[in-house]
């Protein structure tokens, strides 16, 4: 008997274990009501007190989750001794090497994660091992970004809002809380001027200042969990997930070959990394500050090809300044050149595509891009100036009707004169 | 026999007068004659906007050929005719211009029978139909705005339409009514297009008719304080005058035609927001930018809708001056009724001038 009931205690024992471990993802939703860590630290000053008042735009908060998710305890006694005690696995603040597993304790799980976002990604920690960020804090190194150091402890908000230290145009100001810091970095040996450079990018112009979201930042070339510095021969790659056209020309291109052979970072040797400048026709070319003789001799026929297709583009550019130039003219004197303009779209267009075809190196295939282009801003030009040129033409045949006009009122007031010289008003 | 050339003549009159007996007409107008003093100048403007709606009307048959009244062709046949038919900028922008010019003859006219008190009795009805004939004339230029279907002329007519809101009772049918729909769009097109060649026309013509047939029944307005002033024969000086100054506005309306053509724009798109500098035709801006000044709300009233009364209540008092002057039937000069006059010009020149240098 004795025996019997030790059985069905041990069994009820692990029963009840495996219960609560299976029941643990739904436990983990439920925030107790009242809910006394958040009660007592809303009243502390200072740090005890910040976590609990910035709950209540926190993404966690929202939706259900309240301290006793991540360090444990008993948020339902306002006792605390018993709700922070260790017996209530109250767990503390936890350690910056054990922040990635504890948020991977819910964002590691699908199923759990589902009941949130349907499509939420859940490999961020697997990513983050992967990281530099990740592999030196295995090594024991805490000064490593940890999920915390760029979505803060408290009061985290989805990446998509505005406010949130990870919304893309932010990204940059936090990466650089720690990358811009040369004290903070002076171990690592690497660069701190990233920021800096960026700033002055054209990716940065488009994302911070005009708010294109689509304009890159730091993790969209290094990853964000798993972010690395991209291999050399990686970096056409990179850069080719939203520059496509000018990745699949240049891949073709004989730079790659050559890049690869020297060791050279692809894209980064004309365009540099984190300052990446608006491109302008000044880039290529025979003549400093093309960025072809940096590497081409004078006189090769490289750069004899690269003077080629700058002239290309020069040309096609100035063709579309007149045609637009006259079009507007036109337009402001009262023509109707609207279809013409509406064609110059094209023309730019095709001044991209030239722009882009310049990754091909290959001449044949920049100036058969820019016969298209100058066709169509030429026929625009055209018809800019058969516009101007009927204006003057109705300008010249005005004359007559005023001339017209002048005459016959003349002779209608010599009439009327002579009919009235004896008496005013022909009384 | 041969017969001889004036023999020939007076037989063809006597044909055509036992057919169209109209020699009483001739002698009427042979014997007509105009009040000749000092202010015989501005009857010219009666004359000059008959002159300006004629051409309205040709230049609107004309246009009518190859303007499409729906939003998905208005604006391209507008293009059309600007770009590709023949002389159909020319017509276009004559048609522009000369029924701007057509208002402001109008008003010039109004304002001088109104000094003139060439109202007073027996008169009073040839100032109505030619009050009628204003309001007409600028309900013609408010739908003919919209036509071309340019993002200005949308948002003008929408805040336009929306004004109709404050009119008591009818206002918000008198605005469903007009648009067809609840915002402007498809239907709103064909019924301003409607509105512009088929319904104004012929009212238009049955008041100006009637404007003219009053005037020579009545006689012109003898200036006040002259029991019968001089005059001179309406054929030929007085048509002579007036053929000059037909002859100078046709060169002007030619020259502003020519050298100032009339822009397209750019097309309307309702889901766009409203462009900057929306402004309606330069004869309604003296309405909207006084709209501007009045607060959002005055005494628990809407103070757009305030604004629309108080205009209306002023646009009225002016058109029943003939029934209120009781001062010019006595053959006075009242200086109430200048003041009011000189005050409706001062505020509508005001208004439309900040429309144009200072509308915000």
């Amino acid at each position: 008997m004795r025996g019997n009931s030790w059985r069905r205690m041990v069994f009820s024992a692990l029963g009840a274990a495996a219960v609560f471990l299976l029941a643990a993802p739904e436990s983990r939703a439920a925030a107790p009501q009242p809910d006394s860590c958040v009660q007592c630290h809303r009243a502390l000053p200072g740090k005890l007190g910040a976590p609990a008042k910035m709950l209540e735009a926190d993404i966690h908060a929202q939706k259900g989750f309240s301290c006793v998710n991540c360090h444990g305890g008993d948020p339902a006694s306002f006792d605390v001794k018993v709700s922070m005690s260790k017996e209530k696995g109250y767990t503390g603040v936890p350690k910056p090497a054990e922040i990635p597993a504890l948020c991977d304790k819910c964002h590691g799980d699908l199923a759990f994660m589902r009941r949130f976002s349907p499509s939420i990604a859940v490999d961020q920690h697997k990513a983050y091992q992967t990281s530099v960020h990740g592999q030196r804090l295995a090594k024991g190194d805490v000064k490593v970004a940890t999920c915390a150091s760029c979505h803060n402890a408290h009061g985290i908000l989805p990446a998509a809002h505005a406010n949130s230290t990870v919304y893309a145009p932010k990204v940059a100001g936090t990466c650089s809380k720690c990358h811009a810091d040369k004290a903070y970095m002076k171990d690592y040996k690497i660069p701190t001027n990233q920021l800096e450079n960026y700033l002055q990018s054209v990716h940065a112009d488009l994302l911070i200042k005009k708010r294109e979201l689509s304009a890159p930042t730091c993790n969209d070339c290094h990853g964000n969990h798993g972010a690395f510095p991209p291999a050399v021969s990686s970096v056409s790659g990179m850069c080719g997930q939203c520059h496509v056209n000018n990745r699949d020309l240049f891949v073709k291109s004989p730079h790659k070959p050559a890049f690869e052979r020297m060791k050279l970072p692809e894209c980064v040797v004309c365009h540099s990394n984190h300052k990446v400048v608006r491109v302008s026709e000044a880039m290529i070319g025979d003549k400093s500050p093309a960025v072809c003789v940096s590497c081409h001799a004078a006189g090769s026929p490289q750069l004899r090809v690269a003077a080629g297709m700058r002239k290309q583009i020069e040309d096609l550019k100035s063709l579309i300044h007149r045609a637009t130039e006259e079009l507007e003219k036109a337009e402001r004197l009262g023509m109707e050149v609207s279809e013409a303009k509406f064609s110059m779209k094209e023309a730019r267009t095709m001044l991209i595509k030239v722009r882009t075809q310049v990754h091909s190196f290959a001449l044949k295939e920049v100036e058969k891009e820019a016969q298209i282009g100058n066709k169509v801003a030429q026929g625009a030009l055209q018809t800019a100036l058969g516009a101007l040129k009927e204006f003057e033409a109705r300008r010249r045949w005005v004359i007559l009707p005023i001339v017209l006009t002048v005459v016959l009122a003349l002779l209608l007031f010599l009439k009327l004169r002579e009919m009235e010289r004896k008496s005013p008003g022909g009384v | 026999m041969a017969q001889s050339p004036g023999n020939r003549s007076e037989r063809l009159a006597s044909w055509l007068e036992s057919r169209a007996p109209l020699s009483g007409v001739v002698e009427f107008l042979r014997h007509k004659e105009v009040p000749w003093h000092k202010g015989t100048f501005f009857y010219l403007f009666g004359g000059v906007a008959l002159l300006l709606f004629c051409v309205q009307v040709m230049t609107g048959i004309l246009l009518m050929f190859y303007y499409v009244p729906a939003p998905e062709g208005a604006y391209e046949s507008v293009l059309l005719i600007s770009a590709k038919v023949p002389f159909g900028w020319l017509i276009r922008s004559i048609h522009s211009w000369s029924a701007n010019l057509m208002i402001l003859a109008l008003f010039i006219h109004m304002f001088s029978v109104y000094f003139m008190r060439a109202y007073r009795p027996p008169r009073e009805l040839v100032w109505v139909t030619g009050f009628v004939l204003l309001v007409l004339s600028m309900t013609f230029g408010f739908s003919g705005y919209l036509l071309p279907w340019t993002k200005l002329s949308y948002f003008a007519t929408k805040i336009g339409t929306d004004v109709t809101k404050v009119i008591p009772v009818v206002g918000e049918g008198m605005r469903n009514f007009l648009l067809g729909a609840s915002e402007i769009s498809g239907p709103t097109l064909t019924r301003f297009f409607a509105l512009h060649v088929a319904i104004l026309p012929p009212i238009f013509t049955i008041f100006l008719g009637l404007h003219l047939l009053l005037i020579q029944l009545l006689g012109m307005s003898q200036p006040l304080g002259q029991q019968k002033a001089r005059g001179i024969p309406f054929i030929p000086n007085f048509v002579l005058r007036e053929g000059i100054v037909w002859v100078v506005v046709l060169g002007l309306l030619a020259v502003l035609s020519v050298y100032l053509p009339w822009e397209v724009g750019e097309k309307a798109d309702p889901l766009a927001s409203a462009p900057a500098g929306i402004r309606p035709e330069w004869f309604f801006t003296f309405m909207s930018q006084s709209l501007k000044y009045i607060p959002a709300k005055v005494m628990g009233m809407e103070g757009e809708a305030l604004g629309v009364y108080a205009i209306g209540a002023g646009g009225l008092i002016f058109f029943l001056v003939p029934f209120w002057d009781r001062w010019s039937r006595e053959g006075r000069r009242h200086w109430l009724v200048t003041a009011y006059g000189v005050a409706v010009i001062v505020f509508l020149a005001t208004m439309t001038s900040l429309a144009y240098f200072k509308p915000y």
